[in-house]
């Protein structure tokens, strides 16, 4: 999940990645279904890409899968602005 | 005359006298005659010597002429046997000029804007010459730009690796280092051995420093006037070997003191060039701090320096030392000394609102 200025990026949301601006995190029902998803994985956690202005979106997102849903969490930080290419992430 | 005096007397009224003067008379007016006359031939002879004989040009401009006067009679002729207009015609016409007049006065300002718009059009073809030349210096520099870049080998550079973080709770037993990476440099923070040298020092002049005695249940407190604790601390060595500014403070509005440990943000700490060293003093640190099992590094990262943080990172991972991170521009760190009282100053202001809508829900620090 990538945490920029304006929100997060759901980067491997079903059909694409999804939008959704900060102030819309807390009620916002396709982070929900995102998160209730990730619940029913197996050994899944949700891993949080933070820009260099995400801290302010990443607050919001990262208190609500950890208090809520209780799902493990890790982040790492991006450094460049260009757009993120998961396709080498080895798994 | 006395003859005729004498034949008036005996034969009636005698008129000689009155004929001479007749005679002399039209004597008179026949010599003026002939003057006037003679002057007359003279003036009649001299206009027909004077006169300048017509070209056949001029003929035809006033043949023109007269033809164009003829039909001015004519149509003068014809409106003079119309009938007279009404008052309302005329009225009508009246307003129909004044209406005419009204669209003179505003052409005119027409005009006068137009003078305003050539202006303004001469001028805009003038920047937009200027523009035209600047954007063709422009367009020349970036053509030989490409022509360099497409001469400039590609630079290769390696990827920075990263690898899942392992989030996990922080030990309640571990010991927490600090560091404090901001304008692309790593500040290793030990914020143990202030306080301890703190506490040992206080410890030995405890009984200089004013304090009041305060009953609690369980065991008494005591509460220290701060200023001279703050006096005593004020050219205290704290034995930082990083350069680093170690300084006691007393906040007005606080219970505990601090003790604040601020970096060199120029020359202290390692660089990010220096990072991929292995003779830095972080590295020096990493490989010292390691040893301790229960040592745990915290990042403290300004976003101006992800890459730095990454880098130190990639050392701390390698050095087997668990740590986490948190982003959060730091210029210094604070060390709150929780085992002395002090007099408050002043009193706090109100309490920031408790975490709503503008602020999230404040998470405890972990490894990851």
């Amino acid at each position: 999940m990538e945490c920029n200025s304006t929100g997060i990026v759901l980067l491997d949301a079903e059909g694409g990645p999804k939008t959704i601006s900060t102030a819309a995190i807390r009620n916002s029902g396709v982070y929900h279904e995102y998160l209730d998803q990730v619940k029913k994985t197996r050994e899944s956690m949700v891993l949080f890409l933070i820009r260099k202005s995400g801290n302010p979106s990443y607050g919001w997102a990262v208190s609500t899968a950890e208090l809520k849903y209780k799902l493990p969490t890790g982040k790492l930080p991006i450094p460049n602005d260009g757009n993120i290419d998961l396709s080498n992430f080895k798994r | 005359m006395a003859r005729r005096r004498k034949s008036n007397s005996n034969e009636g009224v005698n008129l000689d006298s009155l004929m001479d003067a007749l005679t002399n008379v039209v004597a008179v007016l026949i010599l003026v005659l002939i003057l006037v006359q003679a002057d007359v031939s003279q003036k009649v002879v001299q206009f027909l010597e004077d006169l300048q004989p017509a070209t056949s040009e001029q003929v035809i401009a006033s043949e023109k002429k007269t033809q164009e006067l003829e039909k001015q009679v004519v149509k003068f002729e014809k409106l003079l046997t119309k009938e007279a207009p009404t008052p309302e015609a005329v009225e009508a016409e009246i307003r129909q000029l004044a209406l005419l007049e009204k669209n003179l006065k505003e052409n005119e300002d027409l005009l006068v804007d137009l003078d305003e718009l050539k202006k303004l059009e001469e001028k805009a073809r003038i920047d937009r010459d200027r523009e035209a030349e600047t954007s063709k210096k422009v367009q020349d520099e970036i053509a030989r730009l490409e022509a360099l870049l497409d001469e400039t080998p590609v630079l290769e550079v390696d990827p920075t690796v990263v690898s899942i973080p392992s989030s996990r709770a922080i030990p309640r037993n571990a010991e927490i280092y600090h560091a404090l990476v901001i304008n692309d440099r790593v500040h290793f923070i030990d914020p143990f051995t202030p306080l301890k040298l703190f506490e040992e020092e206080f410890k030995k002049n405890r009984r200089d420093f004013p304090n009041e005695r305060i009953k609690r249940p369980g065991a008494d407190g005591y509460i220290f006037q701060s200023g001279p604790i703050l006096e005593h601390f004020k050219d205290f060595d704290f034995q930082n070997s990083r350069k680093q500014k170690v300084v006691l403070v007393a906040y007005p509005t606080a219970t505990r003191m601090h003790i604040v440990v601020t970096p060199d943000h120029k020359l202290g700490g390692t660089s990010l060039a220096d990072l991929a060293d292995s003779n830095t003093p972080f590295a020096s640190i990493l490989k010292k701090v390691s040893r301790n099992s229960r040592a745990v590094l915290y990042f403290h990262v300004h976003p101006n320096s992800f890459n730095t943080y990454l880098q130190a990172r990639r050392l701390t991972d390698k050095a087997d030392l668990a740590a986490g991170w948190e982003v959060k521009p730091m210029g210094s760190y604070t060390i709150r000394i929780d085992e002395v009282e002090i007099k408050r100053q002043q009193e706090p202001p109100a309490l920031p609102p408790k975490p709503g809508p503008d602020r999230p829900p404040v998470l405890p620090p972990k490894i990851d």
